[in-house]
């Protein structure tokens, strides 16, 4: 039985009484599921109303009382609704002990949760984050002096203990920073809650029996990533039901359990979220796929192909293999979709698939999109940063491998061709140094297309905090934002996707 | 009515805005160019953790370029709710000036559309042409006239 069934039956009573207790309490109640759950009530209505009461909440099996006298413990009328698939020995002794021994203490916890919150606009805490990211700036200034004046005097106290501050101080700024980076953060249960009911809708349209299992709710992701992710989570689950679920009968002639199951789970890695959608259906028919993807010509009839590259075909636009489109799901343009918003978002999306056992989408999401992970590039005189996200690998090739095909660079990397621009020549920087020797070549890729920049040097990897060009050069090419670094200077990130699509654009 | 403006120089011309919608004057931080940008954006700076554009009138006017010197600032403006910095060779002053000291654009100005100036003040010998800011860094106008 779902949670939210015990939590409306003891909603229900309450009408009638004053529910005294819950057994499990009513917090555990509506975290996990039950198979049986004991309400205590004070009440001086009529047992077999308040059973029917119970009984009218769905998926409720069977209920039994059980009467106390209010002599024994300090309240009227008790009654104890049992509620059970599976009947099991009764708790209700220890219920009475329990309340005995604390008389006349109530158990809040019975009473709905209410949540401490305050709504605030994102703006306002961007503007707090922002001025958090200036003291940070501002307090290595001040450590900067303070190691200035220690040279002058270094016998100083007052000077020690002034460097002492500037260390306690960045101390707190970086709990202050990690404070307001939480107050952006959303359990993904938010998103979750509206799945229950897609389910329920789709279960009864498509005729199949469906149980949706949620692990992880309280994973906590920002904000703006919980507002996008919700429509490509929907639609994986859509497709999951109607082309992996099979139908009731047909998965018991397969020795399935008749009712088909959506598992929904998100965890923790590192600085990700891994959100993983798997079904038991029947898997992605890996056949019908390539047959599909050849008569669309996505791919020649002897290209080799290994189960991951095919399983990946399912992205591609117009690719279906339903051969029925529904109004849940079939029309090939629902895959394309979801991959592009998670790219978009700088996630990635993987799928394992096993005939007859079912398919598991496995989302990898960056946990803010605040804050990313760089790579920090010089290119002429200037700085630029690339998500490392988007970075493959990088290299130091010799000037003389890089050859010249039809007038565009490229070099050979591993047996196969890598197309390279030169970075300051593409962004018409004057490169004073002009290193003849070798180059730096970083290796970009987005989605399937790869791309090698060459730059002048490698700096290192850095945590960003990408803020906005604004308006005026939103449409600058190949930018996609800025930073603010260290020593207060902006560094603008590169934005891999429109540099890939230009070179490859313009080179065919 | 008097009207308080921030005058400053582009070259040899002085120029003014209402002192409203300054909001602030700084020295020129280190400005990070922005490549392909359209060519009167100078690049971008770093202001309290915002980055902003910062916008060369003297390019945006055709009139010859230089390169800053001590006395150069960048007044930050705001622009239909857009915070933007105007590099500037020099503030020279904030000045009261009597709504009647306002004259209409001339129809033949120094190269510079009327659409963009309020109108010319005269105090004294001196004439401020006092700069429209709606339409001057109007975002549409500028990236049409990039």
């Amino acid at each position: 039985m779902t949670s939210v069934r015990a939590v409306m039956a003891v909603r229900r009573l309450e009408k009638y009484g004053r529910v005294l207790q819950t057994k499990p309490s009513s917090e555990e109640l509506r975290k996990e599921k039950h198979t049986e759950f004991h309400i205590l009530l004070a009440t001086d209505k009529d047992i077999n109303l308040l059973e029917k009461v119970i009984l009218q909440v769905d998926e409720i099996k069977s209920v039994s009382s059980q009467l106390f006298e209010a002599a024994e413990v300090p309240v009227q009328v008790i009654d104890v609704a049992k509620v059970v698939r599976q009947q099991s020995q009764s708790l209700v002794p220890e219920f009475i002990a329990g309340d005995q021994s604390s008389k006349g203490e109530i158990d809040v916890s019975a009473r709905p949760f209410k949540n401490q919150t305050i709504r605030v606009q994102t703006e306002r805490l961007d503007d707090l984050l922002n001025l958090v990211g200036e003291m940070v700036i501002t307090r290595t200034r001040l450590v900067t002096v303070g190691s200035d004046l220690k040279g002058l005097d270094s016998q100083n106290l007052v000077l020690n203990s002034l460097n002492e501050t500037t260390v306690y101080l960045g101390r707190l700024m970086n709990e202050l920073q990690e404070s307001v980076m939480a107050m952006r953060m959303v359990p993904i249960g938010q998103v979750f809650s509206r799945f229950p009911r897609l389910i329920r809708d789709l279960a009864r349209k498509t005729g199949k029996e469906i149980e949706l299992v949620c692990y992880g709710e309280e994973t906590e992701l920002d904000k703006t990533i919980i507002e996008e992710i919700g429509n490509p989570l929907m639609h994986i689950i859509r497709n999951s039901i109607d082309h992996g679920l099979e139908s009731a009968a047909e998965r018991r002639a397969n020795g399935k359990s008749p009712q088909g199951k959506i598992t929904i789970e998100a965890f923790h890695e590192g600085s990700h979220i891994i959100i993983a959608v798997s079904d038991d259906g029947k898997g992605i028919d890996l056949n019908a796929v390539k047959q599909k993807a050849l008569s669309n010509g996505f791919i020649n009839s002897g290209e080799e192909l290994s189960e991951k590259d095919l399983t990946n075909l399912i992205f591609l636009p117009g690719l279906s293999t339903a051969t029925q489109v529904t109004d849940v799901s079939g029309r090939g343009v629902g895959m394309d979709a979801v991959k592009k918003s998670l790219l978009n978002l700088g996630g990635m999306v993987d799928i394992v698939t096993t005939a007859g056992k079912g398919t598991m989408f496995t989302i990898r999401l960056p946990l803010t999109l605040a804050i990313i992970q760089a790579l920090l590039v010089d290119v002429a005189t200037e700085t630029y940063a690339i998500p490392l996200a988007s970075v493959l690998e990088t290299l130091k090739v010799q000037k003389e491998e890089i050859r010249s095909v039809g007038g565009h660079a490229i070099i050979q990397l591993r047996g196969s061709t890598l197309p390279l621009i030169s970075l300051s020549e593409h962004l018409g920087l004057i490169d004073p140094s002009q290193n003849d020797k070798f180059a730096y070549v970083v290796v970009v890729g987005f989605g399937e297309k790869r791309l090698g920049l060459m730059v002048d040097g490698l700096k290192g990897q850095q945590e960003i905090v990408i803020k906005s060009l604004g308006e005026l050069l939103a449409n600058v090419p190949g930018f996609s934002g800025a930073t603010i670094r260290g020593d207060g200077k902006v560094t603008l990130i590169l934005d891999v996707g429109s540099l890939i699509h230009d070179t490859l654009v313009s080179r065919n | 009515m008097d009207e308080q403006l921030v005058t400053f120089r582009l070259g040899k011309e002085e120029f003014g805005v209402d002192i409203m919608r300054v909001q602030e004057i700084i020295k020129i931080p280190a400005i990070t160019f922005v490549p392909r940008a359209p060519r009167f954006i100078d690049g971008v700076i770093n202001l309290r953790g915002n980055v902003i554009p910062v916008i060369n009138l003297k390019n945006r006017f055709g009139m010859e370029t230089t390169e800053p010197n001590n006395d150069a600032r960048i007044i930050v403006i705001q622009v239909n709710g857009r915070t933007m910095g105007v590099m500037v060779d020099q503030v020279t002053e904030v000045i009261r000036i009597p709504e009647n000291a306002i004259e209409p654009p001339p129809p033949v100005t120094i190269g510079i559309d009327v659409a963009y100036l309020r109108g010319v003040g005269k105090i004294e010998d001196r004439l401020i042409v006092l700069l429209e800011l709606d339409t001057l860094l109007d975002k549409g106008q500028l990236l049409a006239n990039a």
